[in-house]
């Protein structure tokens, strides 16, 4: 929802931070219409052309090997990667076994310690506390 | 970036909130990347078939009036357009007088109480600090 630095990577960086987080959405071997919502926003967020998210979408139904993805982005956009897919992986509610194992590879990949890692996944709690609030201001007990 | 309920909306009311968005990004005559890049996203949050993404960027560059954009807004969209037009005003650091206006406008429109706008502006500005928390936090492991 807020300008962020990704969308100033190059863009095959781009690219594979969107891969990434298509590949977390589907690991769980379910997709909720959230997941696409979220993905479909990253997308933009990062500026990745029209013609090349069709590529991503892809990756919904056949995912790129996580590990080549790992292999073949920097540390920097990475990290990134790694709060959005923290975010991604608590949009239906719970986190699946395979979604914490994914996040744990980028986490390893990055050298983050469990304990940072845990502070990532609070942040994003406080996140989601955060965005709900918005509700009250504006629900139709609001209006005048 | 966190999902919320702007899909569920029927197609023609995410076309109406994401043709307000388009008024809101080009409200200075200025499009920097940051309210592109916020732009996108909501375009992309909003789930629009590739048809009406393409009517609402060449709305970007034709922005329409605000006029236009109210006759089609109303409940739970016009709501959620609101908010989303008070977070990319704010994208730049700051929301101008005309930007203020505008909002008041909008708001105004919806039939919300006075404070509304306020009240949006106060969240934006604790979401702006939760995601600066999110850059610290990613920025401290580095050292």
């Amino acid at each position: 929802m807020f300008p962020d630095p990704v969308g100033l990577f190059p863009l095959n960086e781009r690219l594979s931070y969107a891969h990434i987080l298509v590949h977390i959405a589907a690991v769980d071997g379910s997709l909720v219409r959230e997941e696409v919502q979220a993905i479909e926003g990253y997308m933009g967020k990062c500026l990745i052309p029209p013609g090349q998210r069709d590529e991503i979408r892809q990756g919904f139904e056949n995912p790129k090997s996580f590990g080549e993805l790992l292999n073949n982005i920097s540390d920097e956009i990475l990290q990134y990667a790694l709060r959005d897919a923290i975010i991604v992986a608590s949009i239906d509610g719970e986190y699946d076994e395979s979604e914490i194992a994914c996040i744990r590879e980028i986490a390893s990949k990055i050298d983050m310690s469990d304990e940072e890692l845990s502070k990532v996944f609070d942040w994003v709690k406080s996140g989601w506390k955060w965005n709900s609030g918005y509700k009250k201001f504006i629900s139709k007990n609001s209006q005048k | 970036m966190l999902p919320d309920t702007v899909h569920k909306l029927p197609r023609e009311e995410r076309f109406a909130y994401a043709k307000l968005l388009a008024f809101i990004a080009r409200i200075d005559n200025e499009l920097t990347v940051d309210e592109m890049a916020m732009f996108e996203q909501r375009l992309g949050t909003a789930l629009l078939s590739p048809n009406q993404r393409d009517m609402i960027r060449a709305a970007l560059k034709n922005p329409p009036t605000l006029e236009e954009c109210l006759d089609d807004l109303h409940g739970e969209a016009g709501r959620l357009a609101l908010r989303d037009a008070v977070l990319m005003a704010a994208a730049d650091g700051n929301v101008d007088e005309d930007e203020r206006d505008v909002l008041e406008e909008i708001s105004e429109h919806l039939g919300l109480k006075e404070e509304a706008v306020d009240l949006l502006l106060e969240w934006t500005v604790k979401g702006y600090k939760w995601m600066k928390q999110g850059y610290e936090l990613l920025n401290s492991l580095e050292e």
